[in-house]
């Protein structure tokens, strides 16, 4: 493990943190916002290990030799004679990876998993990507539907499902989503009623969009005891269970998307996972889990795309040249590679500040749910990397097609069904809009709950920007220049984000265009920051300090247009043109002219000339 | 069964081939380096056969520098045994027949019944060190092997020849080299990975292995100088009847490719 090469100080408030303690905002709760900008303590993916590398290894071998060569047969759901029982292929191909241990990474040694931590749930996860149907069928198995068992499940439901889904001898659905609850998903109207013996509890009612749906043998269902939500531990094969049609969708047509109806189905009353009333704890921590997944599913396939479009590219030849070559396709790739290098750093210090924080609870009784708490303490970041991840994936496929001029419209070059596919990224997990309202509201609650120790930091940004005497010294060494942009970039958020809070007051909720922008102005920030700190943490090699550059002053930009329109509505009667004008004298002070036409030049050629994503 | 694999590690297939500024090596500047496709079927058969006959065990070799050392613990991940790393900077100068006697101490020090090689190292392409290695032990050896029966005392071999196939049998010990069509390898098991670094990676020198400077020092193939071939060049499109571009054509073919 490397220590990073550049410990960088800001000179301004708040103090450097301790130097043997990682900066606050390694702890979540939207800390980074007022933490120093600092490369120390922060994961990037140049820290694997050899066994996290041969893990990931194993997971892209298997996606290339198993599941890319029939990605047409598991879009047309073609089914397969196993033995003497026939199932789909798609089902069988989960078995398969189930074999390898692709499925159990996280699922503790004890209960026929690997016991293996984010960091590599997440590399894998990440590996197995490019084929959007198949990972989503993973997903639901092995992160939504087998983890709550892990975190909430008791030792005896632990080691009666545990190694059945770990090896996929058995497959795994989450049933939250309702016909008339979805993104208000604690809403839901089906119910579980406790019977006279107090054996079974007999469920009613219907999940929808439920993905596994048609060949799932168990699902984590949802429902009501009493008016407290919970949730259940559900054998699919049970009377009373029926499966409806397969939903026709925009995309992901080789998975299984049905509703599932429940009508008085009888489950064992040790099935209930927790609690009754834990519904909220478990849909939630689940959640925060299943979007980190689902923005490192979009990071592997946006990686994916750019090798597809290098190698059309440099294949492809119109006017006596490969394409590739030509100066606005270029212009092109070199965005989408920086753009993905950012998620790739934003992505992996999320997981390893998660790591960090696991690696130090005991072991033991109620270690599990410690891990929960360590979670939800990440909420804020898992939504911003769930964002990132899908809208930056979705940004790249639309270049993607585009730079494969006609064929990106044919099914034939992948990018056409990744782009259908990709669409639902922004969808499901909580859609990208409850996303960012999670982000801003996370933020509040640690401000309001004084977690993140902003009080006294926004005071000082405000009565400095008020002074002008916001100096935020030159740093010396590679990319001096971009660790005052970002610390500006930091104050200009802070400022805002006070703003919006002292005007806003509790209406905020009513304020959703500006949670948006707050939000859409976190995102850039860790993005930037993120970016930089890999970048510094691998000594500003060329190719990642040009990224830096380019990310960081695409973000700077992006934050001050975004800060000055929430200033614009939030600030009432005469004293907005004061409080702009501190803004922009922030902004213009720490901005920069930047060449960013070159620098996308430049990210481009060193990825063309490797023929792949090698960052 | 006890079984060896020898194991080289080469660039990957998609490694941008250059040349160093002296022209006499080929540089490995940023280059990925993987398991030789033809040394995977060699482990994949090795472990089929241990996993046939339910017993012994396989150790893997591997003669390098340190970046040696994630292959051979693939390899055991994989399901070797063990594995030996021949490292010592003596073996840095040495030709292939200096590899082989590397190799040839370090298999007599672990009596087996048979040696598994791929064909040929991909990349240098000279395929001589199986058969060196087979010399110096005075074993019998077959290459270019798609199937393989073994028993205790002999192995069955299908080889590849121009136009069909030859059985050979031989009697144990011997060495095997492996072509494509042997197998198809699998993938490393996650659990695999992870008993993998319980497993014993053992280090050895010249010394460990017996082996002299003079040994080493015998080196009777020098490269003398690598090219790269000739870039291709973009087509020309001539213009004109018919007449006119033909000769054009033998304008540029006498003056330009001078060929005619």
């Amino acid at each position: 493990m490397g220590t990073p090469a550049v410990k960088v100080r800001e000179g301004t408030p708040p103090a450097d943190a301790p130097e043997t303690e990682a900066p606050a905002g390694a702890k979540g709760s939207g800390g980074f916002l007022t933490s120093p900008v600092s490369a120390a303590g922060v994961f990037v993916r140049e820290m694997f290990t050899p066994d996290q590398l041969d893990f990931a290894d194993t997971a892209r071998k298997f996606v290339d030799t198993e599941v890319l060569p029939r990605l047409d047969e598991i879009e047309h759901k073609k089914t397969v004679t196993v033995g003497d029982a026939e199932m789909l292929l798609v089902v069988q191909i989960l078995k398969k990876s189930g074999e390898l241990g692709l499925l159990g990474a996280e699922v503790p040694e004890e209960y026929g998993g690997l016991g293996l931590d984010k960091i590599t749930g997440m590399l894998i996860a990440e590996s197995m990507s490019g084929c959007p149907s198949f990972s989503t069928t993973v997903g639901a198995h092995a992160g939504i539907g087998t983890m709550p068992i892990v975190i909430f499940g008791n030792e005896e439901q632990k080691q009666r499902y545990l190694p059945l889904l770990a090896s996929a001898e058995i497959v795994s659905c989450y049933a939250l989503t309702e016909p008339g609850s979805g993104s208000d998903a604690l809403s839901g109207k089906t119910r579980a009623v406790l019977n006279a013996d107090g054996t079974h509890y007999a469920i009613t009612g219907e999940k929808m969009f439920i993905t596994n749906g048609a060949w799932a043998d168990i699902g984590i269902v949802f429902a009501g005891i009493d008016g407290k939500y919970s949730a259940f531990i559900v054998d699919l094969r049970s009377p009373g269970v029926s499966r409806g049609a397969e939903e026709k969708k925009m995309g992901l047509h080789g998975s299984s998307t049905t509703s599932l109806t429940f009508d008085g189905t009888l489950v064992p009353r040790e099935n209930l996972l927790g609690k009754p009333g834990d519904a909220a704890t478990i849909a939630l921590n689940i959640l925060n889990l299943g979007r980190m997944k689902l923005g490192f599913g979009s990071l592997g396939t946006c990686k994916f795309a750019i090798d597809r479009t290098v190698a059309y590219g440099r294949e492809r030849r119109q006017f006596g040249r490969p394409i590739i070559e030509f100066d606005m396709q270029k212009g092109k790739l070199g965005t989408m590679v920086a753009r993905t290098y950012a998620v790739d750093a934003l992505g992996y210090r999320v997981v390893g500040a998660i790591d960090a924080e696991i690696a130090k609870l005991p072991k033991g009784e109620g270690y599990q749910q410690a891990v929960a708490g360590v979670l939800r303490n990440f909420a804020l970041e898992a939504s911003i990397l769930k964002i990132a991840g899908s809208e930056t994936l979705h940004d790249v496929l639309d270049s993607a097609v585009k730079m494969h001029g006609g064929y990106g419209f044919v099914e034939e070059y992948h990018v056409e069904r990744l782009a259908r596919d990709n669409v639902i990224d922004m969808i499901y997990e909580g859609t990208n809009d409850i996303n960012r309202m999670v982000i801003v509201d996370s933020l509040v609650r640690a401000i309001y709950g004084g977690v993140i120790g902003s009080r006294e930091y926004m005071e000082q940004v405000d009565s400095a920007l008020r002074t002008g005497r916001l100096e935020i010294p030159a740093v010396d060494g590679p990319l001096g220049q971009e660790v005052a942009r970002v610390a500006a970039a930091k104050r200009a958020v802070a400022f805002a984000v006070n703003e919006m809070i002292l005007n806003c007051g509790t209406d905020i909720k009513n304020e959703q265009q500006v949670m948006q922008a707050i939000a859409d102005a976190l995102i850039a920030l860790y993005g930037m920051e993120s970016t930089l700190a890999r970048a510094l943490a691998g000594r500003a090699r060329p190719i990642p300090a040009a990224i830096a550059r380019l990310i960081v002053h695409e973000g700077s930009q992006a934050i001050a247009r975004l800060t000055a329109e929430v200033l614009s509505h939030v600030v009432t009667g005469g004293r907005l043109p004061a409080k702009l004008a501190r803004l922009d004298a922030l902004n213009r002070q720490h901005g920069a002219v930047v060449d960013t036409m070159a620098l996308r030049t430049r990210i481009a050629d060193s990825v063309i000339e490797a023929g792949k994503y090698n960052l | 069964m006890n079984l060896v694999v020898c194991l080289k590690q080469v660039f990957s297939t998609e490694a941008k081939i250059r040349i160093s500024p002296d022209g006499r090596a080929v540089s490995d500047e940023g280059v990925e380096w993987v398991m030789s496709p033809y040394d995977e079927y060699a482990l994949e058969e090795a472990i089929r056969i241990k996993e046939a006959t339910g017993a012994g065990t396989i150790i893997a070799i591997s003669i390098g520098p340190d970046r040696c050392t994630p292959m051979l613990r693939s390899a055991l991940a994989l399901g070797a045994d063990r594995a030996l790393h021949l490292k010592d900077p003596m073996f840095d100068s040495v030709d292939a027949l200096g590899v082989a006697r590397a190799l040839a101490a370090a298999i007599r020090r672990n009596p087996c019944d048979m040696v598994l090689f791929g064909r040929m190292g991909v990349g240098m392409d000279q395929g001589v060190i199986p058969a060196m290695v087979a010399e110096l032990l005075g074993a019998p050896m077959a290459g270019l092997v798609v199937k393989i029966t073994v028993d205790a005392e002999k192995v069955r071999c299908v080889r590849e020849i121009d136009g069909g196939s030859e059985v050979v049998e031989m009697a144990l010990p011997a060495v095997v080299t492996a072509q494509k069509g042997l197998n198809e390898p699998r993938i490393a098991n996650l659990k695999g990975i992870m008993a993998a670094k319980k497993k014993p990676l053992d280090l050895l020198t010249a010394a460990d292995l017996g082996l002299a400077a003079p040994d080493l020092q015998d080196v009777r193939l020098v490269h003398e100088s690598y090219e790269l071939p000739a870039p291709r060049t973009a087509a020309r499109l001539l213009q004109g009847d018919p007449a006119d571009t033909a000769r054009q054509l033998v304008q540029i073919l006498r003056n330009e490719a001078k060929v005619i």
